[in-house]
């Protein structure tokens, strides 16, 4: 560019010195009409860009609010997209691997296992994803009589997977300790020491007045297999609804040094088939399947029972080598049926629960 | 000397098209955090993203501006879309009741 630049102003000078022959300086005449022709399309192209200095400062707020508006436009956008990308990220960790539907399993399981005569709703389990939280609801039942009656609702929040201490809201005349003293235990080992306030069950359901229906936490004078625990209320109109197993710890469980250690059982009826405890199978067995899964989540499993410990794997090896035996449950009937187990030799001790009117 | 083909601008219709696939975004927002039912979501989901979309085609009719906001926008609703797709697929995963 420079050198045809060079050139062409060489040529011009000898043009205007008239050192260039006739068909030279033709060309540079033809050449200079170009550039003016040019200059001419430059000028008229550019002439409205040539603005009054006062417009300048207007142009140049106008360009500054732009490019702010641009900026706003652009981090509003990055805001707004920073919580939906980590509610995927929370989505796809909990939807991954059916990592929440073993939480939620771990949650109903451990009711049935640890609380004596519960049930869950399995239907109206209902959760809450939130940023890696992940909240369970599930309402509780309990059988008294030949009634189902909803004991309250659990809450049972999780950060990742980990659980916190779940929220119980109790609807029930007697709602279960958050933690037991070992002298508010309801089911006693036959092994293990009974204390003064057990003796009272007698004394509650001798006063209940006909025409009422109850819940006992019966206490057996030694561990009997399951399969012939009928024989103990044979003799009486009422039935079992949960088993409290004997899994080796639970006559040391009344030490107060050992921390609360709940009884373990599982639920002697059949429930429907969405209840883990459904016609597919017996329920032993599922009891058993039941705690080996639980095994794999035992520290969510400890949080969320009222425990302080459950020792999964220790009990699991016990029940394989000993099998099933039952050191008492939860009965329920006529409260003047049950007051009958006071003459039964197998009945160590007796806790009552709830009471209702008549629905036998 | 160069000759520059000037820009004027971003086109109008190209940035009301990204506010407005600003407006859905923030409804997902909203939606993600109150955790209620998905209320309004031919509005937000179907109709906002129709008009964006027309506003977006209609500013390529307009010679000489710039459409940066324009194609922000068309990527704001892929990801809306992606992320309902995840959301509901995952939520849908969790629990099934029969």
């Amino acid at each position: 560019m420079d050198t045809l630049s060079d050139e062409f102003k060489q040529r011009l000078k000898k043009y205007y010195a008239g050192e260039l022959s006739d068909q030279e300086a033709a060309k540079v005449e033809r050449e200079i009409q170009q550039a003016e022709a040019y200059q001419d399309v430059m000028n008229e192209t550019f002439e409205h860009d040539e603005l009054p200095p006062g417009k300048v400062g207007e142009i140049l707020k106008r360009s500054s609010r732009r490019a702010r508006l641009t900026v706003i436009g652009y981090v509003v956008m990055i805001l707004l997209m920073i919580y939906p990308v980590l509610m995927i990220g929370s989505y796809v960790y909990y939807g991954f691997i059916e990592r929440a539907n073993n939480l939620i399993d771990v949650s109903y399981s451990t009711v049935y296992i640890t609380e004596p005569n519960a049930s869950v709703d399995e239907f109206n389990i209902e959760y809450e994803l939130g940023l890696f939280t992940f909240d369970v609801y599930m309402d509780l039942y309990k059988q008294v009589g030949n009634a189902t009656i909803k004991q309250g609702e659990w809450v049972v929040p999780f950060r990742y997977n980990q659980p916190d201490f779940p929220e119980r809201n109790y609807t029930i005349d007697q709602p279960p300790e958050e933690i037991p003293q070992p002298d508010q235990r309801l089911l006693y080992h036959p092994d293990a020491g009974l204390s003064n306030s057990q003796n009272g069950g007698w004394d509650t359901l001798e006063n209940l007045p006909e025409g009422t229906v109850a819940e006992v936490y019966v206490s057996l004078e030694r561990t009997v297999p399951v399969d012939e625990l009928n024989r103990v209320i044979n003799d009486i109109d009422a039935k079992w609804l949960w088993y409290a197993i004997d899994t080796g710890l639970d006559a040391e469980a009344s030490g107060e040094d050992t921390g609360y250690l709940p009884p373990i059982g599982y639920p002697a009826q059949t429930g429907n088939n969405w209840s883990p405890y459904n016609f597919q199978a017996p329920n032993d067995e599922q009891f058993m399947e039941s705690l080996k899964f639980l095994a794999e989540y035992e520290e969510q499993a400890t949080m969320i029972a009222r425990a302080k410990w459950l020792e999964l794997d220790e009990r699991i090896a016990f029940l394989e080598e000993n099998g099933l035996n039952a050191y008492g449950g939860v009965v329920t009937g006529p409260a003047k049926e049950l007051l009958k187990l006071r003459d039964n030799d197998d009945v160590r001790a007796i806790r009552t629960g709830e009471v209702r009117l008549w629905n036998w | 000397m160069e000759l520059v083909k000037k820009k004027k601008g971003e086109s109008r219709l190209s940035a009301a098209a990204f506010i407005i696939s600003l407006i859905s975004l923030a409804h997902l927002n909203i939606f993600l955090l109150t955790q209620e039912s998905l209320n309004g979501f031919s509005f937000f989901y179907m109709l906002l993203p129709f008009i964006s979309l027309i506003l977006f085609i209609a500013s390529f009719f307009q010679k000489g501006y710039s459409r940066t906001f324009g194609w922000w926008g068309v990527l704001i609703y892929a990801f809306i879309f992606v992320s309902i797709v995840v959301i509901f697929f995952s939520a849908f995963t969790i629990y099934p009741k029969p």
